[in-house]
């Protein structure tokens, strides 16, 4: 099967899981959004064993690199603004749903900065490893 | 960085596909390097640099 066609099938997928999920809402039923969903990641387990096609390289892992730190120097410093924001304007009711907010906000930018770290000390550390 | 593997290329009658398939990467990176828009990484340079049976400094010069 040749990239286009996976991307092709892939769409029809997410559409028909959009469109089952969509209609389990409307009718309040959770059995058949599940089974869409299962049905969903069989079928694209099921297409993406087909693919021969190279679909990845050095350079879409390069771009791939370079979103993932764009993608994290924006949502870090907007998040941890909206949660300073959310916190600081309900002081006087700290135990206000927005204010719990602000502060979940404020654990869910720190954990993100942590498994940065991390990452970044694990890697560095891979790269500097000194065989003697 | 400039490169000249679309000289090479049509000297030896391929396509952007037939190369991308040789060094195992896509089409699209091809043509990215081949603009001189994507600096390929050292592996990959070699890789195209063999397959033309040339040097790296024949093919990329920087």
């Amino acid at each position: 099967m040749s990239y286009k066609k996976f991307t092709y099938l892939r769409i029809l997928v997410i559409a028909f899981i959009s469109a089952t999920i969509s209609i389990a809402i409307n009718m309040d039923n959770v059995i058949l959004a599940i089974s869409a969903i299962i049905i969903g990641m069989v079928a694209m387990f099921a297409i993406k064993r087909n693919v021969k096609e190279l679909k990845t390289d050095e350079m879409i892992q390069s771009i791939a690199g370079r979103s993932s730190l764009w993608a994290y120097s924006i949502c870090v410093p907007s998040l941890a603004l909206l949660s300073i924001f959310f916190m600081f304007s309900n002081l006087s009711n700290k135990g206000s749903d927005i204010y719990n907010l602000g502060i979940i906000l404020s654990y869910v930018v720190l954990f993100h900065i942590a498994t940065y770290s991390i990452i970044f000390l694990c890697l560095k550390n891979k790269y500097n490893s000194d065989d003697k | 960085m400039t490169n000249k593997i679309k000289m090479l290329r049509s000297e030896k009658g391929i396509t952007q596909e037939e190369l991308a398939e040789v060094v195992e990467v896509t089409r699209q990176t091809i043509i990215a390097i081949e603009r001189s828009k994507y600096v390929p990484s050292l592996e990959l340079a070699f890789r195209i640099a063999r397959y033309f049976n040339k040097n790296i400094e024949e093919v990329f010069n920087y």
